[in-house]
């Protein structure tokens, strides 16, 4: 019985590790980490949209379902260093701390998912100058009861919890001037689900959401936008956050009312920026080691968007999950065992 | 609540890794030039290598400089060109200083819409040709020159049809068309000098500068216009580099990024507009900074950083605060006549309580 | 479509792609480049310096552009266009990296063009004078305390004694010491730059605003015109020399 490589231990990972050892598979899991979970354990998010279930609730049992599995060899802090030869027979070599092991797979599932778009090249944002510009991971954290400020929400800059908050969408997304055009999908419904838990803890509390677009499409979304008006009276003001900087030494924000058509200054405690998702390093690194093509953002190419959406440009090598683009962790869960099913397929013969 | 703010440290700091996008207009220039389409005015002499945007080089020409001077600065800040001459001479810089050199004629266009770009484009090439006839390399004194000339030089590589148009007006004057290899700002090549400037530096002088607070303004023309051929990167840094090499401690206020308020126009017929401007930039640098002083390097900003602060009186509010342009900074540093050589009694906010600090005699 | 029967909203869309000003402003090359559609953002008016003093948007002028929306964009030739500052900050910071200023000037231009600029350029007919005459647009005698007395009282010292203060700044570079002009460019780059305003079409745009200003140059360059002219032609041969 031939060994798959799963290159990341994110959800997408975890699931087709798990739906590939359940079809009688071994696999190799390969997690540059010390923990599995992917971004859900690194910015311990705390509720997943729309329903406001706990992430826990979501993401133990498929780590859960790893672990367990005896046919699952999960190596941590490790990362695949170069692979040579092709479909059938890959060689990978994998290091970590203890040193360099080699090993031969039938497959690889590259799942090294996305990572956060770095606000500070967004110069006009401020961020990493003014503390009290943060981004929805760094706030998801922070929302988290286990988390570094113990379920508060804090001003970095004097530890006060803020009164009025405003979220800026598309910060690094839909931009040609960092260079990524498209749109990072999560980012109205994260800012939505962040708006309305920040209301239900501190109802005095005033949050405005500055948009171009309200993106609500997924499952139970648009009700979750309704919630977010109606329920909790979060403000969406149409208009893309443009500039941040002091007014009477208090952080401020440039925008355009643009149904009003006038431009506004806004003064607020705290600026939240909804950080897009971009290609990851993980993902970047495992373009270069196994040559597999990337889209013109660094994202994984499959080999039809279509007909292929799991295989990359080389036979033997399947992608899956955040890696080939944004996404959701619904879609990334479905990813995971799309994915498997096609590895399954690739080896029956 | 009272605010805190990182204080962002003068250096590169321009979108790496965003690759996707890059191209260098000096890439399709030499393809023009293999084409017989245009000449390159290829630099003479020595050069440093600074980084722009997306980490490509620019070749910053270290002597031989044509000096197209800007025409705001010598009716109206003479101190300026005096002190882009004197750290030349102090340098052992060879310069050129041109009698046939036109105005740029952009502030007129800007301000105005006489003219076309046939014209503009025109002036633009019969100025680039009277450095490559005389043999110098074409360095700019004026911001607004500068954005442009960075605007001709895209718009004649990238159009056949402006270029052709451009080359019939030039031969009706016995001149071809040759695009620097560089186009480069003088406070672009001040900064290249830094070090250069700050060995030749009267160490009584640093003294006087060391410690001494100040912020940084950049003309829009000089990194909005055209973004991506700008030491520095996306924000500009050569202005607040070289003040810090020479012991300038910069500091970084809130409303860097906005204009002026000089508009081109508006400051001869919509003054109002350029006060309104200036009482917001100002308001910021007193509430964030208050420096010792307001660097710059764009004749327009210069006038208006200069010019707008007694006004500001009929608002009930106070400025004074020196405005001092980068070479004026590099002309003291190596140990000019603040009046005599740096020109700066030809400002209208008092520089003497500066000069006071400095420890530097002016009577 | 007899007066009875026009429909506001055929009128509309009849005029909505077409207008005789909007299909000038798309003949201008830069347009192209300028303009790849409008996400409605509104980065450019929060940017704006002038969005914000003045009922101006730079947002406005993308989108009339796409939507041919030939009334507001007769409203912003007739009037608007001059509050732009030229600043660039639209495009420094616009997502689709449109260029609102660079559609500005091409509508300043055909503006001139159209005779509609008069007013905005009443106080400009000397600095279009210095650059026609001189070479060069401002001069120092030009920045008089009664020009500009908001600019301060210690015009007025600066003022009367600028000439030996430029008389001293300026020792030892000749042609920089001048009061009426900004440096002493030759007779013959004067006549260079008037030629060159003449055969890009130029002159007979200033000509529109400023007629007087076109004769002035023209008489000008009559007077110097066989000198200069044999200065080219000597300048045409050495070209030609050079390329053998």
């Amino acid at each position: 019985m031939k060994t798959v490589l799963v290159i990341g231990g994110g959800v997408t990972g975890l699931k087709s590790a798990s739906e590939l050892a359940q079809m009688g598979y071994n696999v190799s899991l390969v997690e540059k980490e010390d923990y599995l979970g992917g971004q859900v354990a690194k910015h311990k998010y705390y509720k997943l949209a729309p329903d406001l279930r706990l992430a826990g609730d979501v993401i133990d049992p498929v780590i859960k379902a790893v672990e367990s599995n005896a046919n699952i060899k999960v190596m941590k802090h490790s990362h695949v260093v170069s692979v040579s030869g092709s479909a059938p027979e890959f060689k990978a070599k994998i290091k970590n701390s203890k040193g360099e092991s080699e090993a031969t797979f039938g497959a690889i599932v590259v799942a090294t998912g996305f990572g956060h778009f770095d606000p500070t090249v967004k110069q006009e944002y401020g961020y990493g100058r003014f503390k009290d510009v943060v981004t929805n991971a760094e706030v998801e954290e922070m929302l988290n009861p286990n988390g570094p400020t113990k379920g508060e929400l804090k001003r970095p800059s004097d530890g006060k919890i803020p009164k009025k908050i405003a979220i800026f969408q598309c910060v690094g997304s839909r931009d040609r001037q960092v260079g990524n055009p498209y749109c990072c999908r999560v980012g109205c419904v994260v800012s939505t689900k962040q708006a309305i838990e920040i209301k239900e803890k501190y109802p005095d509390s005033e949050v405005y959401v500055y948009y171009m677009d309200m993106r609500m499409f997924g499952r139970g979304w648009e009700e979750l936008y309704g919630k977010a008006m109606e329920d909790y009276e979060v403000i969406f003001t149409r208009g893309r956050g443009a500039e941040v900087t002091l007014k009477n030494q208090q952080l401020s924000l440039r925008a355009e009312e643009t149904i009003m058509d006038r431009p506004i200054q806004h003064s607020v405690d705290m600026i939240i920026l909804a950080a897009g998702m971009a290609a990851g390093e993980g993902t970047i690194e495992a373009a270069k080691v196994l040559g597999i093509k990337q889209n013109d953002y660094g994202f994984l190419s499959p080999k039809d968007d279509f007909l292929s959406p799991n295989e990359s440009s080389k036979p033997g090598i399947f992608i899956a999950g955040a890696d080939k683009g944004p996404m959701d962790i619904e879609n990334c869960i479905v990813e995971g065992a799309a994915v498997a099913a096609k590895v399954a397929g690739s080896l029956k013969n | 609540m009272s605010y805190e703010i990182n204080d962002v440290k003068t250096g590169i700091n321009h979108a790496k890794g965003m690759n996707y996008h890059a191209h260098d207009i000096r890439a399709e220039m030499q393809k023009l030039e293999e084409e017989g389409e245009i000449k390159i005015g290829h630099i003479i002499g020595p050069y440093k290598e600074e980084e722009v945007m997306y980490g490509i080089k620019k070749k910053v020409p270290l002597d031989m400089h044509y000096q197209h001077k800007s025409c705001g600065q010598c009716a109206n800040l003479p101190g300026v060109p005096r002190s882009n001459f004197y750290y030349r001479d102090k340098l052992g810089i060879k310069y050129y200083n041109d009698m046939q050199q036109t105005s740029c004629t952009a502030w007129n266009y800007h301000a105005s819409g006489l003219g076309n770009l046939v014209q503009l484009a025109s002036v633009a090439a019969r100025n680039w040709h009277r450095a490559y006839e005389e043999g110098y390399n074409f360095t700019i004194h004026c911001v607004t020159s500068f954005g442009n000339y960075l605007e001709m030089r895209h718009l004649l590589v990238g159009n056949k049809e402006l270029r052709d148009s451009v080359k019939k007006v030039l031969a009706k004057l016995g001149r071809e068309l040759v695009i620097p290899e560089e186009i480069v700002h003088d406070s672009e090549i001040a900064y290249a000098l830094r070090d250069k400037i700050l060995a030749a530096a009267d160490p009584k002088r640093l003294e006087g500068i060391k410690g001494l607070r100040a912020v940084e303004h950049y003309g829009c023309h000089f990194f909005k216009q055209v973004s991506d051929d700008i030491i520095g990167g996306k924000r500009p840094i050569v202005v607040g580099g070289l003040a810090s090499h020479l012991g300038v401690q910069m500091e970084e206020y809130s409303k860097w990024f906005m204009c002026c308020g000089f508009g081109f126009r508006h400051i001869l017929v919509n003054r109002e507009f350029t006060r309104s401007a200036q009482n917001i930039k100002l308001k910021a640098i007193k509430q964030e900074v208050d420096p010792d002083m307001i660097l710059v390097n764009c004749t327009g900003c210069g006038t208006t950083f200069d010019k707008t602060q007694w006004i500001q009186k009929a608002v009930g509010e106070d400025y004074h605060y020196p405005v001092v342009f980068y070479s004026q900074l590099a002309a003291l540093a190596l140990g000019a006549h603040p009046f005599k050589e740096a020109g700066l009694n030809f400002h209208v906010t008092p520089v003497e309580p500066l000069l006071d600090k400095m420890g530097i005699a002016y009577s | 479509m007899s007066e009875e029967n026009k429909n506001p909203v055929t009128e509309k869309i009849e005029s909505a792609k077409g207008g005789h000003f909007y299909k000038e402003i798309m003949k201008d090359f830069r347009i192209k480049e300028s303009l790849h559609g409008c996400l409605n953002c509104g980065t450019c008016v929060a940017n704006c310096p002038a969005a914000a003093f003045y009922d101006y948007s730079p947002r406005e002028v993308c989108q009339m552009m796409i939507e041919g929306d030939e009334e507001t964009i007769e409203e912003y030739m007739k009037g608007k266009i001059w509050n732009c500052a030229q600043c660039y900050s639209c495009k420094y910071r616009c997502p689709k990296e449109n260029s609102a200023a660079d559609i500005v000037m091409a509508m300043r231009e055909i503006a001139v063009r159209e005779g509609l600029a008069a007013e905005a350029l009443a106080g400009y007919t000397r600095i279009a004078k210095l650059v026609l005459t001189r070479g060069n647009q401002l001069a120092p005698d030009m920045l008089s305390p009664d020009a500009f007395p908001d600019w301060g009282p210690r015009m007025i010292e600066l003022s009367s004694k600028k000439m030996e203060m430029r008389e001293e700044l300026f020792k030892g570079f000749p042609g920089m010491n001048v009061v009426d002009r900004a440096w002493a460019a030759e007779d013959y780059t004067i006549y260079e730059m008037q030629k060159i305003w003449e055969e890009s079409g130029a002159l007979e745009k200033v000509g529109t605003v400023f007629p007087f200003l076109v004769d002035i140059v023209q008489d000008d360059m009559d007077d110097k015109k066989d000198e200069m002219e044999a200065k080219i032609q000597e300048k045409k041969e050495k070209l030609e020399a050079s390329k053998k």
